[in-house]
């Protein structure tokens, strides 16, 4: 008997998600407050919309082999990955670091990125107090000053010692690059609703306040994964472990271990570690996580 | 004294003989030369003369030493042997400085002379005006030879910035640009390039209407971020061009219609609201004797500022209520109809919206088949009641559909187009298509550029 339902509750997932497949995926993340700084907080919401909406100059993620835009010779770059950047060079006294904007990258809206784009973006890291552990302060410890002739941008130490190439390239991938104008015009609503412009695969496409947001690719092209996912907003974690065993949700990102010992009971959900978080999601739902949860590998293997 | 009388006739005939042989030897040279003389019009790559008489022809002219020079230089170009390459270029640069002895005056000889000069660098130093004060020297004479010559102020203006002399060819840029009718687009490439501060805005283009609409037209297109970043000079430049245009001018002029077109024209480049504002008033007054409607329109227009907002847009929008506007930023919205995407903006505070412009080139869009509506979050939207639209107005070929508006401040707009018949309006680029006017208290709408 017990054989025969773990058999159906399978089946269920397979006829159920192969539907979600073709519609989107659902994604649930703890509860946040409307007024919360999306983007810059270290809530599981924040890291989606970055690694969905936005992108960063530098990249952490694992490259498969034959991906080209891994700079072999840069070895400098401790293993990271050149994304918004076109190179990446370090002075010899390791004072300043050199980064060329690839200007041949867009946002969204079709508008080529600039190095205004880019320090208006590593200021707004900089600034920002709630901030994700990983982005923290760029300009505080170890970094001076940024500026900006044309397309290259120039990080500069303070004179107490050289930059901590590491830990920047770190901050640099964690950072995401958005729009200027539209974001100086946004103002205080920045991050509000779908009022982000990034050159992610993703855009924010609509949203229902207190409940989802809902991204969708910019371009069909290069996209394994589904057309729509909805980063969508559970009060509590008991409720989201049920959202998942009735189908309600793909995935759940939550700061709580319980998540794990809860999903471990039930044989169509499995668990995971992705940066601070944990995951749990249902069975055949496949996914990277270099560090953040990679968006545009996010779908089903069946 | 009979045998001295003969002896001193013969060396008499002999020395008659020798200086008649000597003569012959001259005028037959000259003879040479004046048929180069004759034949110079018809000097080619294939007759390049290296007959001695015909190289230092003095009575040819200035000219066929000038088509000489050229063609040595054009053969040392192609000529293996380096020595023989210079030897030809510094012939070149003889016969160049030989037409300049020809005619000291032309403009034209001059030019040539220094622009030879500056081709081989030094490796011709023979000539006193090798060095850079002879040819600073030399570009003085030409300019002021031929001070209204447009094809002469701009290769001197050229010679200068090679010579490091940059100062000196503004002036210059700026008198060929007063003086050249069709500026071409390597001409237009180059002195752009010299656009090196905001500055060299004003010492180069002059404040005239015709000048300022064709390089407001030309940065916006060719470097739209400069354009931008400099458009308090740009603004100046077509303020202080409008008010000049209106004082030569007058407004009751014969040529009201063509004025109109380039006043129109230089709408779509205005470099801040203010400059819309001035163009609006004139447009007014223009249009006050004959259409009283385009008057009243470009009168309540003139009063108003150009708002800054972030255009949107929504996909599919079947749900006009309830769909948020994403997309910002969007230029290329593409079809607008019932069954497919709304278009809208952003509103930043604090500004206030009058007056909402739709401009369609081709398509034709009835007013009542355009809903507005306005949300305070994006989300909850609310339906508009426009009764206080005026007529449509006509820019040439660009119908203005127009909704005024009192004073409202929502932070999201929304166009849908509910007519099933609007499957054509096809909307290139959102920002000439739509246009929102109010009332602006934004400090510093530059940095918003």
């Amino acid at each position: 008997m017990k054989l025969l339902l773990q058999i159906m509750s399978l089946l269920g997932c397979f006829v159920f998600c192969a539907c979600v497949h073709a519609q989107g995926l659902a994604i649930g993340v703890p509860y946040y407050s409307e007024s919360d700084t999306l983007i810059y907080s270290d809530h599981p919401v924040s890291m989606l919309l970055r690694s969905g909406v936005t992108e960063s100059l530098v990249s952490a993620k694992v490259l498969s082999e034959g991906e080209t835009n891994v700079d072999i010779h840069n070895d400098h770059l401790f293993g990271y990955s050149l994304l918004l950047a076109e190179q990446v060079e370090i002075s010899e006294s390791r004072e300043k670091l050199f980064i060329q904007v690839d200007t041949r990258a867009q946002f969204s809206n079709g508008s080529r990125i600039s190095g205004a784009d880019v320090i208006f973006s590593l200021e707004k890291c900089g600034s920002n107090s709630i901030i994700d552990s990983a982005l923290k302060v760029i300009r505080g410890k170890g970094v001076e000053s940024f500026s900006q002739n044309k397309n290259w941008i120039t990080i500069q130490a303070k004179s107490t010692g050289p930059l901590n190439i590491p830990v920047l390239l770190e901050q640099l991938a964690a950072c995401p690059i958005i729009e200027r104008r539209s974001s100086l015009l946004f103002g205080e609503e920045l991050g509000a609703g779908t009022n982000l412009v990034g050159s992610g695969y993703y855009l924010l496409f609509d949203f229902i306040p207190g409940k989802e947001l809902i991204l969708k690719p910019v371009s069909s092209q290069n996209i394994a994964g589904s057309k729509l996912i909805a980063l969508r907003r559970v009060r509590s974690e008991a409720r989201a472990m049920s959202a998942l065993r009735v189908g309600n949700l793909d995935a759940f990102l939550s700061h709580n271990q319980w998540v794990v010992v809860e999903a471990e009971k039930d044989e169509t959900l499995l668990t995971s570690k992705c940066s601070i978080y944990y995951v749990v999601f249902r069975r055949g739902l496949v996914f990277q996580c270099p560090r953040q949860l990679d968006l545009t590998t996010l779908r089903y293997s069946f | 004294m009979k045998e001295l009388v003969v002896i001193f006739d013969r060396w008499i005939l002999f020395i008659l003989a020798v200086v008649g042989a000597v003569l012959s030897i001259i005028a037959l040279n000259e003879l040479v030369a004046l048929e180069y003389v004759l034949k110079e019009s018809s000097l080619s790559e294939n007759m390049l003369p290296d007959n001695p008489a015909a190289i230092s022809c003095e009575l040819c002219s200035s000219e066929y030493h000038q088509q000489r020079a050229a063609l040595l230089y054009k053969d040392a170009l192609t000529e293996t042997d380096i020595n023989a390459a210079r030897d030809k270029i510094c012939q070149a640069i003889d016969s160049a400085e030989r037409a300049v002895h020809v005619d000291p005056l032309s403009a034209g000889v001059l030019i040539t002379y220094v622009n030879y000069l500056q081709k081989v660098g030094e490796s011709c130093n023979q000539t006193q005006y090798a060095a850079q004060k002879g040819q600073i020297d030399l570009i003085k004479r030409a300019v002021a030879a031929a001070p209204r010559n447009p094809e002469v102020l701009f290769n001197a203006a050229l010679l200068y910035t090679t010579l490091g002399e940059r100062p000196s060819a503004l002036p210059l840029l700026q008198r060929f640009l007063l003086y050249q009718a069709d500026v071409s687009y390597k001409q237009k490439v180059f002195i752009s390039e010299q656009f090196h501060q905001e500055q060299n805005l004003t010492d180069i283009i002059p404040s005239r209407l015709t000048q300022v609409l064709e390089w407001s037209e030309f940065m916006a297109g060719f470097q739209p971020e400069l354009f931008y970043r400099w458009s308090k000079t740009f603004e100046e430049l077509q303020i202080k061009a409008l008010s000049e245009f209106v004082k030569i001018n007058g407004l009751s002029v014969p040529r009201r219609e063509l004025y109109i077109k380039q006043l129109k024209h230089l709408m779509r480049f205005a470099a801040s609201s203010t400059v819309r504002s001035n163009l609006d008033s004139i447009l007014a007054e223009l249009f006050e004797e004959t259409d009283k409607l385009t008057a009243r329109y470009y009168q309540l227009r003139s009063a108003m500022e150009s708002l800054v907002v972030v255009p949107g847009m929504a996909v599919s929008d079947s749900r006009p209520e309830k769909r948020a506007l994403s997309y910002w930023g969007v230029s290329k919205p593409g079809r607008l109809h019932s069954r497919s995407n709304s278009i809208g903006f952003f509103l930043p505070a604090p500004q206030n919206v009058r007056l909402i412009e739709l401009r369609l080139d081709s398509a034709e869009l009835a007013a009542g088949a355009v809903q507005l509506l306005t949300s305070p979050n994006n989300r909850d939207w609310h339906l508009l009641d426009l009764k206080a639209q005026l007529a449509p107005v006509s820019e040439g070929d660009v119908k203005i559909l127009n909704f005024h508006l009192e004073d409202r401040n929502d932070r999201y707009w929304k166009l849908f187009f509910r007519a099933p018949g609007n499957d054509r309006l096809v909307v290139q680029d959102v920002r000439t298509f739509m246009q929102v006017y109010g009332r602006s208290y934004l400090l510093d709408q530059e940095d918003e550029k």
